[in-house]
């Protein structure tokens, strides 16, 4: 998903969930920020680098892939991108690393989302917002695994677009990649931009929905496709009903994250309140088009009658850095910082826990000197 | 809440075909990969190998009569065009030939044509028949020995033997795709 | 890093430095060196694909594919072992070509990082480097005992570098 739903359609769940207009400001600004707050963000703002929840294309390029590089690239992006819907998944054939690689595959409603959504309650703004944005791409990127995996995350020429047709039913077209990352993509034309094929299983080409190009952040895009993991099953991924779904999720999790009393259920969303609104949301998902910010924008402001500003990642870098050491973790980066510790640090554990050390290595099989790092305490 | 618009075919029959279909283009492809690859150690032995196109050529100079009137120089200008024109013609006509079945496996992988082509499954028989035959005297001459058998080493083999698999994988699929297409329609 | 892993950096680390100084002792006659070298690496490549596919990418769809590579690296590795009779003039032009575009690479991912605020020096260094090595290379193409000498000290140089890093402390992010 990108900042149209993480940023606009997040604060329209946090307004229908009860929140002010200030809050879900806040609700949504920290959802986007899991996209950009990078080690490279980190370092300008003067953050702890074990908070980054996200990598850039440059950062990623130079990431490692041995062992300890793979384990960092899984952490950030199966903790706040890709969650794993279950990591017990049988699985019949294959090596182990197969095995653990099959368990990472995304999906919404797992055993993790309940976790995720339970651990942000009664933690702030910004634990909110982290948690809205694993919970809407826990929808968006459903198939694709946060660690780099060819035989997992691949995907080849049997790739179709469902285009709708007025008598009902649909058409396919077929998705043929361009692998420009500069190229424009053009909906009309069917022109979309993924990554390109590389045969080495551990590639930063393999990691997530690359293969894919953007169309997981679609939410008007019906596409059918072979997932590398299938044994040939087709998979059509309907986003228009996902995104529904995605939206509806956020406002039942933002209800519950500031009133709830029992214990969070998975697979339960606010129907009832988003039914009255129900018409604009789906004119919105199912026009098509690649950045649905402006009808977002426009929904939510008609919402609160306020108007909602653009992103800018830097609006709170002022108050954290001009903060003391000792009330820097009240500011909102801190408290940002410290939800996204924790977050990280639950699917880390969660993944070692199911013997899979691809998120992480217990520290007692590591050597003296790589112990003095940063350490997060679960 | 919305459901999915529309579901997948995933019956039996279907992921079968998909599984050959899928097989038929990779078989295919490697078909085109073999040859390429064959032609290119071929140019790269006669250039650059124990044995080059230069060495050939000083060989069969003595055995050609050299008719009166004509000087050696020009013979020896005939001589290299018809050594060159020999092997880039041979090359391009095996490129040509593989191509050919290649690609046409890889359309009928991919459904990119709709009427079953026949010419190229029997220019892959052709292929097992001639294929097999290699195999088989790379065999006697590996493990009977002989001059040759230093030349011939076990990757070689192993290529032999995979482009030689290649072929009957192809036609298998292929047989195994009409088959399956025609029960289920 | 785990300990096999810097193990196995120095030990890969040691082994350049060894080919160095073996091409430096040997000089032009190290040519059949460097070619055992590039083969045995293909070699691997190909036994690696084979490994790969059996372990995971059978599993895949459209995996058959790493199988067929893997037999065509192997063969080409074998392929390129015999080739020991090949004028030294070719692989010095394709190892020089092999240097150049690394460092093209390397000085592309520099500019970006620079335009982004990312640290930007070290990689520019590298590539430059690379590049000032592959010119090299090209402009004494004739005098093949030079070329052995700059290629012997980018082998040394990288052997060293390797070793540093395989003791270098590294933050890690653990989980206690």
């Amino acid at each position: 998903m990108q900042g149209d739903f993480h940023y606009y359609a997040t604060y329209c769940a946090a307004v229908l969930a009860g929140y002010t207009h200030d809050e879900s400001l806040s609700v949504c600004h920290a959802a986007q920020l899991v996209d950009h707050c990078s080690r490279s963000f980190l370092k300008k703002v003067g953050g702890p680098d074990a908070a980054a929840t996200t990598q850039l294309q440059l950062e990623l390029m130079d990431a490692r892939t041995d062992r300890l590089g793979l384990c960092d690239i899984t952490r950030i992006w199966a903790s706040f991108h890709f969650l794993p819907r279950d990591l017990y998944a049988p699985v019949k054939k294959g090596s182990k690393n197969y095995k653990d690689k099959y368990r990472l595959i995304c999906g919404p409603n797992g055993d993790l989302l309940v976790e995720t959504v339970t651990l942000a309650k009664d933690r702030g703004l910004a634990a909110a917002g982290i948690a809205m944005h694993v919970l809407a791409d826990t929808w968006a990127h459903t198939y694709f695994a946060g660690t780099p995996s060819l035989v997992i995350n691949n995907t080849g020429y049997h790739f179709y677009e469902l285009m709708p047709q007025e008598g009902g039913g649909f058409a396919r077209r077929r998705v043929a990649f361009s692998h420009n990352p500069s190229a424009k993509e053009d909906p009309e034309k069917g022109v979309y931009v993924g990554s390109v094929y590389q045969s080495t299983e551990n590639s930063i080409m393999n990691l997530g929905h690359g293969r894919a190009g953007h169309l997981p952040d679609y939410s008007y895009i019906r596409y059918a496709y072979l997932p590398a993991w299938g044994g040939y099953r087709e998979i059509i991924k309907d986003n228009p009903s996902d995104y529904e779904h995605a939206f509806a999720q956020m406002v039942y999790a933002l209800h519950w994250l500031r009133d709830g009393k029992e214990a969070f259920a998975a697979d339960t969303y606010a129907e009832d309140v988003i039914e009255p609104h129900l018409d604009t949301i789906r004119g919105i998902i199912d026009r098509r088009q690649t950045d649905a910010s402006d009808d977002w924008r426009t929904f939510g402001e008609r919402l609160t009658g306020d108007k909602i500003p653009d992103f800018d990642m830097d609006a709170h870098v002022a108050e954290y850095r001009n903060a003391g050491s000792m009330s820097k973790p009240d500011t909102f980066l801190g408290t940002f910082f410290d939800a996204a510790h924790r977050q990280k640090s639950m699917v880390t554990t969660r993944i070692m826990a199911s013997g899979s050390r691809l998120a992480g290595i217990p520290p007692r099989k590591m050597t003296k000197s790589t112990v003095h790092a940063v350490e997060i305490n679960d | 809440m919305r459901t999915a618009a529309c579901l997948p075919d995933n019956s039996y029959t279907e992921i079968r075909l998909r599984r050959y279909r899928d097989a038929l283009t990779i078989s295919g492809a490697a078909v085109i990969a073999f040859s390429v690859w064959d032609v290119l150690k071929v140019y790269i032995g006669l250039f650059l190998g124990e044995k080059t196109l230069s060495d050939y050529f000083t060989d069969l100079l003595p055995k050609i009569r050299i008719p009166e009137g004509v000087p050696e120089e020009t013979m020896q200008i005939v001589l290299w065009v018809v050594l060159l024109a020999g092997v880039i013609g041979v090359s391009i006509f095996i490129l040509l030939y593989h191509l050919y079945i290649g690609l046409n496996a890889m359309q009928e992988g991919h459904r990119t044509v709709k009427k079953k082509k026949i010419v190229y499954l029997v220019c892959d028989v052709l292929s097992i028949l001639s294929s097999a035959t290699v195999l088989f005297q790379s065999i006697r001459v590996y493990f009977v020995g002989g001059e040759d058998a230093r030349q011939i080493g076990l990757a070689t083999l192993l290529v032999e033997s995979a482009s030689f698999l290649n072929y009957v994988y192809l036609f298998y699929v292929v047989l195994k795709i009409r088959i399956t297409e025609r029960s289920a329609s | 890093m785990t300990i096999r892993q810097r193990f196995q950096q120095v030990f890969v680390g040691v082994l350049m430095l060894a080919f160095g100084a073996v091409m430096i002792a040997y000089d032009e006659e190290s040519y059949p060196f460097i070619i055992a070298l590039y083969s045995l690496a293909l070699e691997l490549q190909g036994f690696r694909l084979i490994w790969y596919f059996f372990t995971m990418a059978r599993l895949m769809v459209g995996g058959k594919s790493i199988l067929y590579r893997g037999i065509l690296f192997i063969d080409f590795g074998v392929f390129t072992g015999s080739l020991v009779f090949v004028p030294q003039i070719y692989i010095l032009i394709y190892l020089s070509g092999t240097l150049a575009l690394s460092a093209m690479i390397d000085l592309l991912r520099s500019r970006e990082a620079r335009a982004i605020h990312s640290p930007w020096k070290l990689k520019t260094f590298q590539g430059a480097v690379e590049l000032i090595t592959a010119v090299i290379c090209l402009v004494f193409l004739h005098s093949t005992a030079m070329v052995v000498d700059i290629f012997s000290a980018v082998f040394i140089f990288s052997g060293v570098m390797r070793i540093v890093s395989a003791f270098r402390r590294m933050p890690v992010i653990t989980v206690s």
